[in-house]
Protein backbone atom coordinates (compact mmCIF):
# COMPACT_ATOMS: atom_id res chain seq x y z
CA UNK A 1 0.00 0.00 0.00
CA UNK A 2 2.78 2.47 0.95
CA UNK A 3 4.01 1.53 -2.72
CA UNK A 4 0.65 2.34 -4.16
CA UNK A 5 1.09 5.60 -2.58
CA UNK A 6 4.49 6.00 -3.95
CA UNK A 7 3.41 4.77 -7.67
CA UNK A 8 0.22 7.12 -7.65
CA UNK A 9 3.01 10.03 -6.68
CA UNK A 10 5.22 8.88 -9.40
CA UNK A 11 2.13 8.46 -12.19
CA UNK A 12 1.26 11.62 -11.62
CA UNK A 13 4.48 12.75 -12.16
CA UNK A 14 5.17 14.18 -8.31
CA UNK A 15 7.91 12.71 -6.13
CA UNK A 16 6.69 13.03 -2.35
CA UNK A 17 7.68 16.40 -1.20
CA UNK A 18 9.45 15.70 1.91
CA UNK A 19 10.69 19.23 2.14
CA UNK A 20 7.37 20.12 3.04
CA UNK A 21 7.36 18.31 6.00
CA UNK A 22 10.81 19.82 7.11
CA UNK A 23 12.36 16.28 6.25
CA UNK A 24 15.23 15.40 4.27
CA UNK A 25 14.62 11.72 3.98
CA UNK A 26 10.99 9.54 4.35
CA UNK A 27 11.12 9.57 8.39
CA UNK A 28 9.18 6.40 8.42
CA UNK A 29 10.43 3.83 6.37
CA UNK A 30 10.40 0.20 7.48
CA UNK A 31 13.96 -0.78 6.72
CA UNK A 32 15.86 -1.79 10.16
CA UNK A 33 18.06 1.47 9.62
CA UNK A 34 20.09 1.48 13.20
CA UNK A 35 20.17 5.90 12.47
CA UNK A 36 16.15 5.51 12.88
CA UNK A 37 16.59 3.33 15.58
CA UNK A 38 14.35 4.39 18.29
CA UNK A 39 15.81 2.81 21.91
CA UNK A 40 12.77 2.55 24.76
CA UNK A 41 13.43 1.75 27.96
CA UNK A 42 13.29 -2.15 27.15
CA UNK A 43 15.58 -1.55 23.83
CA UNK A 44 17.97 -0.31 26.42
CA UNK A 45 17.44 -2.54 28.95
CA UNK A 46 18.43 -5.04 26.21
CA UNK A 47 20.78 -3.40 24.87
CA UNK A 48 22.81 -2.60 28.08
CA UNK A 49 22.55 -6.36 29.33
CA UNK A 50 23.48 -8.03 26.30
CA UNK A 51 26.99 -5.61 25.36
CA UNK A 52 27.53 -6.23 28.97
CA UNK A 53 27.44 -10.14 28.57
CA UNK A 54 29.18 -10.04 25.02
CA UNK A 55 32.01 -8.17 26.08
CA UNK A 56 32.53 -9.80 29.51
CA UNK A 57 32.10 -13.35 27.73
CA UNK A 58 29.43 -14.64 29.39
CA UNK A 59 28.33 -16.77 26.36
CA UNK A 60 24.50 -16.93 24.67
CA UNK A 61 22.23 -14.12 25.08
CA UNK A 62 18.53 -14.37 24.50
CA UNK A 63 16.20 -11.05 22.99
CA UNK A 64 12.11 -12.10 22.63
CA UNK A 65 9.60 -10.40 20.91
CA UNK A 66 6.58 -10.38 18.78
CA UNK A 67 6.61 -9.16 14.98
CA UNK A 68 7.58 -6.12 14.96
CA UNK A 69 9.08 -4.83 18.10
CA UNK A 70 12.81 -4.20 16.86
CA UNK A 71 14.34 -7.27 17.17
CA UNK A 72 16.35 -7.06 13.22
CA UNK A 73 16.96 -3.43 13.80
CA UNK A 74 18.55 -4.43 17.28
CA UNK A 75 20.59 -7.17 15.63
CA UNK A 76 21.69 -4.68 13.27
CA UNK A 77 23.17 -2.19 16.20
CA UNK A 78 24.78 -5.41 17.23
CA UNK A 79 26.54 -6.53 14.13
CA UNK A 80 27.21 -2.59 13.34
CA UNK A 81 28.75 -1.74 16.53
CA UNK A 82 30.84 -4.96 16.95
CA UNK A 83 32.06 -5.31 13.58
CA UNK A 84 33.60 -2.23 13.69
CA UNK A 85 35.60 -2.92 16.86
CA UNK A 86 39.22 -4.24 16.27
CA UNK A 87 38.54 -6.18 19.67
CA UNK A 88 35.23 -8.12 17.95
CA UNK A 89 35.11 -10.32 14.81
CA UNK A 90 31.21 -10.51 14.00
CA UNK A 91 29.00 -12.45 12.22
CA UNK A 92 25.13 -12.32 11.39
CA UNK A 93 22.63 -15.05 10.59
CA UNK A 94 19.20 -13.63 9.29
CA UNK A 95 17.11 -16.70 8.66
CA UNK A 96 18.91 -19.85 10.42
CA UNK A 97 18.96 -23.50 8.32
CA UNK A 98 15.88 -25.34 9.40
CA UNK A 99 16.85 -28.60 8.68
CA UNK A 100 19.33 -29.70 10.48
CA UNK A 101 22.84 -28.62 13.34
CA UNK A 102 25.02 -29.32 10.62
CA UNK A 103 23.97 -26.92 8.37
CA UNK A 104 24.05 -24.14 10.70
CA UNK A 105 27.33 -25.13 11.54
CA UNK A 106 28.29 -25.13 8.25
CA UNK A 107 26.89 -21.73 7.48
CA UNK A 108 28.74 -20.32 10.53
CA UNK A 109 31.69 -21.03 9.23
CA UNK A 110 30.86 -19.43 5.91
CA UNK A 111 29.63 -16.15 7.71
CA UNK A 112 33.34 -16.39 9.73
CA UNK A 113 35.17 -16.76 6.57
CA UNK A 114 36.11 -20.89 6.85
CA UNK A 115 35.44 -23.80 4.45
CA UNK A 116 32.67 -25.83 4.96
CA UNK A 117 33.35 -29.54 5.89
CA UNK A 118 31.06 -32.29 5.53
CA UNK A 119 30.81 -33.85 8.74
CA UNK A 120 29.88 -32.27 11.87
CA UNK A 121 32.89 -33.32 13.83
CA UNK A 122 35.41 -31.70 11.33
CA UNK A 123 33.48 -28.67 11.03
CA UNK A 124 33.43 -28.13 14.96
CA UNK A 125 37.11 -29.19 15.48
CA UNK A 126 37.33 -25.93 12.33
CA UNK A 127 35.32 -23.63 14.14
CA UNK A 128 36.60 -24.71 17.64
CA UNK A 129 40.68 -24.41 16.13
CA UNK A 130 39.46 -20.51 14.72
CA UNK A 131 37.98 -19.64 17.39
CA UNK A 132 40.57 -20.40 20.49
CA UNK A 133 42.93 -18.94 17.98
CA UNK A 134 41.21 -15.71 17.74
CA UNK A 135 40.81 -15.68 21.44
CA UNK A 136 44.92 -15.96 21.85
CA UNK A 137 45.05 -12.93 19.62
CA UNK A 138 42.23 -11.19 22.04
CA UNK A 139 39.72 -10.74 19.58
CA UNK A 140 36.36 -12.23 20.53
CA UNK A 141 33.66 -13.72 18.36
CA UNK A 142 30.54 -12.73 18.04
CA UNK A 143 27.60 -14.54 16.28
CA UNK A 144 24.38 -13.19 16.47
CA UNK A 145 21.34 -14.92 14.94
CA UNK A 146 17.92 -13.56 13.80
CA UNK A 147 15.10 -15.12 13.55
CA UNK A 148 16.01 -17.71 16.11
CA UNK A 149 12.74 -19.13 17.36
CA UNK A 150 13.26 -21.10 13.44
CA UNK A 151 16.36 -23.19 15.71
CA UNK A 152 15.65 -26.92 16.90
CA UNK A 153 17.08 -28.89 19.46
CA UNK A 154 19.55 -30.52 17.04
CA UNK A 155 20.58 -26.82 16.32
CA UNK A 156 20.86 -25.80 20.19
CA UNK A 157 22.67 -28.85 20.83
CA UNK A 158 25.41 -27.61 18.63
CA UNK A 159 25.66 -24.10 19.45
CA UNK A 160 25.73 -25.45 23.33
CA UNK A 161 29.32 -27.47 22.27
CA UNK A 162 30.53 -24.49 20.63
CA UNK A 163 29.82 -22.54 23.69
CA UNK A 164 31.97 -25.11 25.95
CA UNK A 165 34.92 -24.07 23.74
CA UNK A 166 37.16 -21.52 26.28
CA UNK A 167 39.50 -18.67 25.72
CA UNK A 168 42.68 -18.40 27.52
CA UNK A 169 41.03 -16.33 30.28
CA UNK A 170 38.90 -18.35 30.96
CA UNK A 171 35.91 -16.77 29.30
CA UNK A 172 33.68 -18.84 26.74
CA UNK A 173 35.29 -18.78 23.18
CA UNK A 174 32.70 -16.72 20.96
CA UNK A 175 29.72 -14.81 21.95
CA UNK A 176 26.26 -15.59 20.82
CA UNK A 177 22.72 -13.24 20.81
CA UNK A 178 20.11 -14.58 19.48
CA UNK A 179 16.47 -13.02 18.15
CA UNK A 180 13.56 -14.14 18.00
CA UNK A 181 10.11 -14.16 18.67
CA UNK A 182 8.30 -15.58 21.78
CA UNK A 183 8.70 -19.29 20.60
CA UNK A 184 12.38 -19.57 21.23
CA UNK A 185 11.77 -19.56 24.93
CA UNK A 186 9.52 -22.33 24.30
CA UNK A 187 12.37 -24.39 22.07
CA UNK A 188 14.71 -23.20 24.51
CA UNK A 189 12.90 -25.29 27.25
CA UNK A 190 12.78 -28.53 24.81
CA UNK A 191 17.08 -27.72 24.69
CA UNK A 192 17.85 -27.85 29.03
CA UNK A 193 21.65 -28.17 28.27
CA UNK A 194 21.68 -24.53 26.16
CA UNK A 195 18.91 -23.43 28.06
CA UNK A 196 21.04 -23.55 31.15
CA UNK A 197 24.15 -21.57 29.38
CA UNK A 198 21.70 -19.02 28.42
CA UNK A 199 23.38 -15.92 30.50
CA UNK A 200 20.63 -13.23 30.40
CA UNK A 201 17.09 -13.41 28.56
CA UNK A 202 15.66 -9.56 27.35
CA UNK A 203 12.08 -8.79 25.86
CA UNK A 204 11.22 -6.13 23.42
CA UNK A 205 7.59 -5.37 24.27
CA UNK A 206 5.43 -2.93 22.30
CA UNK A 207 5.48 0.31 23.12
CA UNK A 208 3.48 2.80 25.97
CA UNK A 209 1.37 6.32 24.32
CA UNK A 210 4.65 7.95 25.59
CA UNK A 211 7.02 5.84 23.84
CA UNK A 212 5.08 5.86 20.62
CA UNK A 213 5.29 9.76 20.57
CA UNK A 214 9.38 9.63 21.25
CA UNK A 215 9.65 7.17 18.35
CA UNK A 216 7.47 9.77 16.11
CA UNK A 217 9.31 12.68 17.43
CA UNK A 218 12.68 10.94 17.50
CA UNK A 219 11.94 9.54 13.74
CA UNK A 220 10.69 13.45 12.32
CA UNK A 221 14.10 14.33 14.10
CA UNK A 222 16.15 11.90 12.23
CA UNK A 223 14.92 12.64 9.17
CA UNK A 224 16.28 15.89 9.72
CA UNK A 225 12.89 18.28 10.92
CA UNK A 226 13.40 20.86 13.30
CA UNK A 227 12.21 20.47 16.95
CA UNK A 228 11.43 23.75 17.29
CA UNK A 229 8.64 23.44 14.41
CA UNK A 230 5.20 22.77 15.78
CA UNK A 231 4.43 18.92 15.98
CA UNK A 232 3.80 17.85 12.72
CA UNK A 233 1.77 14.50 14.81
CA UNK A 234 -0.89 16.62 17.41
CA UNK A 235 -1.10 14.95 20.90
CA UNK A 236 -4.89 12.90 20.30
CA UNK A 237 -2.85 12.13 16.62
CA UNK A 238 -0.54 9.85 18.41
CA UNK A 239 -3.31 8.34 20.67
CA UNK A 240 -5.22 7.31 17.84
CA UNK A 241 -1.89 6.34 16.25
CA UNK A 242 -1.23 4.25 19.16
CA UNK A 243 -4.91 2.88 19.74
CA UNK A 244 -4.35 1.04 15.88
CA UNK A 245 -1.34 -0.08 15.75
CA UNK A 246 -1.07 -1.70 19.28
CA UNK A 247 2.16 0.28 20.47
CA UNK A 248 4.23 -2.08 17.78
CA UNK A 249 7.09 -0.05 16.39
CA UNK A 250 6.78 -1.68 12.88
CA UNK A 251 3.20 -1.13 12.74
CA UNK A 252 3.47 2.72 13.68
CA UNK A 253 5.96 3.51 11.20
CA UNK A 254 3.64 1.89 8.31
CA UNK A 255 0.96 3.75 9.90
CA UNK A 256 3.07 7.18 9.68
CA UNK A 257 4.50 6.49 5.99
CA UNK A 258 0.92 6.17 5.16
CA UNK A 259 -0.50 9.33 7.25
CA UNK A 260 2.82 11.40 6.08
CA UNK A 261 2.39 10.68 2.19
CA UNK A 262 -1.25 11.27 2.82
CA UNK A 263 -0.85 14.67 4.01
CA UNK A 264 1.60 15.08 1.40
CA UNK A 265 -1.25 14.65 -0.84
CA UNK A 266 -3.71 17.10 0.47
CA UNK A 267 -2.56 20.92 1.29
CA UNK A 268 -1.91 20.54 4.91
CA UNK A 269 0.65 20.88 7.46
CA UNK A 270 -0.23 19.08 10.60
CA UNK A 271 -1.47 15.25 11.52
CA UNK A 272 -4.63 15.35 14.05
CA UNK A 273 -6.70 12.92 15.46
CA UNK A 274 -9.39 13.39 13.22
CA UNK A 275 -7.08 13.24 10.13
CA UNK A 276 -6.08 9.95 11.80
CA UNK A 277 -9.35 8.62 11.71
CA UNK A 278 -10.64 9.46 8.55
CA UNK A 279 -7.47 8.04 6.93
CA UNK A 280 -8.49 4.58 8.96
CA UNK A 281 -12.07 4.96 7.58
CA UNK A 282 -11.00 5.99 3.97
CA UNK A 283 -8.43 2.85 4.04
CA UNK A 284 -9.12 0.12 6.99
CA UNK A 285 -6.66 -2.19 4.91
CA UNK A 286 -3.46 0.02 4.77
CA UNK A 287 -2.44 -2.62 6.60
CA UNK A 288 -1.78 -5.37 3.91
CA UNK A 289 1.52 -3.73 3.04
CA UNK A 290 2.49 -5.23 6.27
CA UNK B 1 2.36 28.08 92.05
CA UNK B 2 5.98 28.90 92.84
CA UNK B 3 9.10 27.74 91.24
CA UNK B 4 10.50 25.18 92.69
CA UNK B 5 14.49 26.14 93.85
CA UNK B 6 16.98 24.16 92.07
CA UNK B 7 19.33 22.19 93.91
CA UNK B 8 22.86 22.94 94.39
CA UNK B 9 25.55 21.08 92.86
CA UNK B 10 29.14 20.81 93.32
CA UNK B 11 30.23 22.93 90.42
CA UNK B 12 28.38 25.73 91.94
CA UNK B 13 31.00 25.93 94.59
CA UNK B 14 33.54 27.61 91.47
CA UNK B 15 33.63 28.77 88.23
CA UNK B 16 36.84 26.22 87.79
CA UNK B 17 34.76 23.23 88.65
CA UNK B 18 32.06 24.40 85.83
CA UNK B 19 33.99 25.19 83.27
CA UNK B 20 35.42 20.91 83.80
CA UNK B 21 32.15 19.81 83.58
CA UNK B 22 31.40 16.87 81.07
CA UNK B 23 28.68 18.81 78.83
CA UNK B 24 27.24 17.62 76.02
CA UNK B 25 28.77 18.28 72.81
CA UNK B 26 27.35 20.10 70.15
CA UNK B 27 28.27 20.53 66.00
CA UNK B 28 30.05 17.92 64.06
CA UNK B 29 31.33 14.91 65.71
CA UNK B 30 35.31 15.44 65.89
CA UNK B 31 36.95 12.97 63.14
CA UNK B 32 40.55 12.00 63.04
CA UNK B 33 40.29 13.47 59.32
CA UNK B 34 38.04 16.00 58.45
CA UNK B 35 35.76 15.39 56.34
CA UNK B 36 34.87 18.07 52.78
CA UNK B 37 31.92 19.29 51.40
CA UNK B 38 30.57 18.06 47.91
CA UNK B 39 27.61 19.61 46.24
CA UNK B 40 24.96 17.89 44.42
CA UNK B 41 21.51 18.21 43.41
CA UNK B 42 19.30 16.48 45.64
CA UNK B 43 15.47 15.06 45.08
CA UNK B 44 13.18 15.72 47.79
CA UNK B 45 12.44 11.96 47.71
CA UNK B 46 16.67 11.55 47.42
CA UNK B 47 16.54 13.27 50.90
CA UNK B 48 14.52 10.89 52.85
CA UNK B 49 15.96 8.54 51.68
CA UNK B 50 19.28 9.15 53.37
CA UNK B 51 17.59 10.00 56.76
CA UNK B 52 15.96 6.07 55.63
CA UNK B 53 19.36 4.53 55.19
CA UNK B 54 20.83 6.04 57.97
CA UNK B 55 18.37 3.91 59.99
CA UNK B 56 18.91 0.83 58.19
CA UNK B 57 23.26 0.90 58.90
CA UNK B 58 24.44 -0.87 61.82
CA UNK B 59 24.75 0.19 64.87
CA UNK B 60 27.76 2.35 65.26
CA UNK B 61 26.82 4.01 61.99
CA UNK B 62 24.88 7.25 61.56
CA UNK B 63 23.38 9.81 58.79
CA UNK B 64 26.75 11.17 58.23
CA UNK B 65 28.59 8.03 57.26
CA UNK B 66 25.79 7.40 54.42
CA UNK B 67 27.30 9.74 51.61
CA UNK B 68 30.84 8.00 52.38
CA UNK B 69 29.39 4.74 51.93
CA UNK B 70 27.44 5.34 48.93
CA UNK B 71 30.40 6.48 47.11
CA UNK B 72 32.15 3.35 47.97
CA UNK B 73 29.32 1.51 46.50
CA UNK B 74 29.16 2.69 43.69
CA UNK B 75 33.01 2.88 43.12
CA UNK B 76 33.25 -0.67 43.81
CA UNK B 77 30.20 -1.43 41.27
CA UNK B 78 31.82 0.26 38.80
CA UNK B 79 35.23 -1.04 39.10
CA UNK B 80 33.62 -4.77 39.21
CA UNK B 81 32.35 -3.54 36.03
CA UNK B 82 35.42 -2.28 34.39
CA UNK B 83 36.52 -5.48 35.78
CA UNK B 84 34.14 -8.09 34.12
CA UNK B 85 35.23 -6.29 30.81
CA UNK B 86 39.09 -6.39 31.57
CA UNK B 87 41.29 -6.92 27.82
CA UNK B 88 38.37 -5.19 26.10
CA UNK B 89 38.67 -1.84 24.40
CA UNK B 90 36.15 -0.09 26.18
CA UNK B 91 35.47 0.47 29.77
CA UNK B 92 31.63 0.56 29.77
CA UNK B 93 30.10 -1.94 27.02
CA UNK B 94 28.58 -0.79 24.05
CA UNK B 95 25.40 -0.93 24.57
CA UNK B 96 25.60 1.05 27.86
CA UNK B 97 24.57 4.89 26.27
CA UNK B 98 23.57 6.54 29.59
CA UNK B 99 23.31 6.80 32.94
CA UNK B 100 19.95 4.85 33.13
CA UNK B 101 21.79 2.15 31.06
CA UNK B 102 23.46 1.36 34.47
CA UNK B 103 20.29 1.56 36.41
CA UNK B 104 18.50 -1.22 33.93
CA UNK B 105 21.68 -3.39 33.61
CA UNK B 106 21.98 -3.63 37.41
CA UNK B 107 17.90 -3.71 37.84
CA UNK B 108 17.88 -1.06 39.85
CA UNK B 109 14.71 1.22 39.85
CA UNK B 110 15.00 4.12 37.53
CA UNK B 111 15.27 8.00 38.89
CA UNK B 112 11.53 9.65 38.37
CA UNK B 113 11.55 12.28 35.86
CA UNK B 114 10.59 16.16 35.87
CA UNK B 115 11.36 16.36 39.56
CA UNK B 116 12.46 19.72 41.23
CA UNK B 117 16.26 19.01 42.67
CA UNK B 118 17.85 21.51 44.92
CA UNK B 119 21.77 21.73 45.75
CA UNK B 120 22.95 21.01 49.17
CA UNK B 121 26.08 19.97 50.54
CA UNK B 122 26.88 16.42 51.49
CA UNK B 123 30.34 15.48 53.80
CA UNK B 124 32.38 12.90 52.61
CA UNK B 125 35.97 11.13 53.97
CA UNK B 126 38.78 12.53 51.46
CA UNK B 127 39.63 9.57 49.89
CA UNK B 128 35.97 9.04 49.31
CA UNK B 129 35.50 12.84 47.30
CA UNK B 130 38.81 10.96 45.79
CA UNK B 131 36.79 8.15 44.83
CA UNK B 132 33.18 10.34 43.71
CA UNK B 133 35.48 12.04 41.74
CA UNK B 134 36.70 9.56 39.50
CA UNK B 135 33.48 7.76 38.96
CA UNK B 136 32.10 10.90 38.03
CA UNK B 137 34.80 11.49 35.65
CA UNK B 138 34.25 7.92 34.12
CA UNK B 139 30.70 8.57 33.77
CA UNK B 140 30.58 11.88 32.29
CA UNK B 141 33.44 11.33 29.95
CA UNK B 142 31.38 8.10 28.45
CA UNK B 143 28.06 10.04 28.53
CA UNK B 144 28.32 13.07 29.98
CA UNK B 145 26.81 12.43 33.70
CA UNK B 146 26.70 15.10 35.87
CA UNK B 147 28.54 14.70 39.56
CA UNK B 148 24.82 14.37 40.98
CA UNK B 149 23.53 12.00 38.87
CA UNK B 150 26.75 9.68 39.80
CA UNK B 151 25.93 10.36 43.56
CA UNK B 152 22.25 9.69 42.72
CA UNK B 153 23.34 6.79 41.66
CA UNK B 154 25.68 6.15 44.08
CA UNK B 155 22.35 6.45 46.64
CA UNK B 156 20.35 3.65 45.09
CA UNK B 157 22.83 0.88 45.22
CA UNK B 158 23.57 1.42 48.98
CA UNK B 159 19.92 1.07 48.85
CA UNK B 160 20.10 -2.06 47.16
CA UNK B 161 23.08 -2.88 49.36
CA UNK B 162 21.23 -2.30 52.66
CA UNK B 163 18.34 -4.47 50.89
CA UNK B 164 20.53 -7.11 50.51
CA UNK B 165 22.11 -7.45 53.56
CA UNK B 166 20.78 -6.86 56.75
CA UNK B 167 22.76 -5.24 59.42
CA UNK B 168 20.23 -4.54 62.17
CA UNK B 169 22.26 -6.83 65.02
CA UNK B 170 25.76 -5.85 64.74
CA UNK B 171 27.71 -2.97 65.71
CA UNK B 172 30.05 -2.14 62.60
CA UNK B 173 32.72 0.91 62.24
CA UNK B 174 32.40 3.06 59.17
CA UNK B 175 35.66 0.81 57.89
CA UNK B 176 34.26 -2.58 58.35
CA UNK B 177 31.34 -1.77 56.53
CA UNK B 178 33.23 -0.15 53.86
CA UNK B 179 35.14 -3.55 53.74
CA UNK B 180 32.05 -5.10 53.51
CA UNK B 181 31.11 -3.46 50.56
CA UNK B 182 34.17 -3.80 48.79
CA UNK B 183 33.83 -7.46 48.97
CA UNK B 184 30.44 -7.85 48.48
CA UNK B 185 30.87 -6.35 44.49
Amino acid sequence: MVEDLHTSFGILGMNPDWNRLGVVVPPFSIEADPRFMYISTETRRALSKVSYMVEAAQGASVVVGEVGTGKTTLATWFHNRYQRRPDFIAARIDEPPKRSGTLLLRRIAAEFGLKKKRATEDQLDALRKFLTELGEDGILPLLIIDEAHELGKDHFDNLRRLLNYRDPKGGKAYQLILLGRPELDINLRDAPDFNDRVVTRSSLDPLTPEDTKSLIEYRLLAAGRDSKQQPLFTDDAIQAIWKETRGYPRSICVLGQHLTLELLSTDGYQIDGLFVEKFLADKPDYRKAE
Amino acid sequence: MSKKKREPTEYDASTMAALLQEKPKRGRPPRRVSRQNVYVALRPDEKELIKELAGRLPDGLVRADVADLAVTAVNERLEALRRDVAGRDREIPEGITDVESLYLLWDLPLPPKGVEEKWTSVRCSPQQVIELGRVHGVLNAAFGASRSETFSLALVLLDRYLSENDFHDGEMTLEEMRKNIQGSF
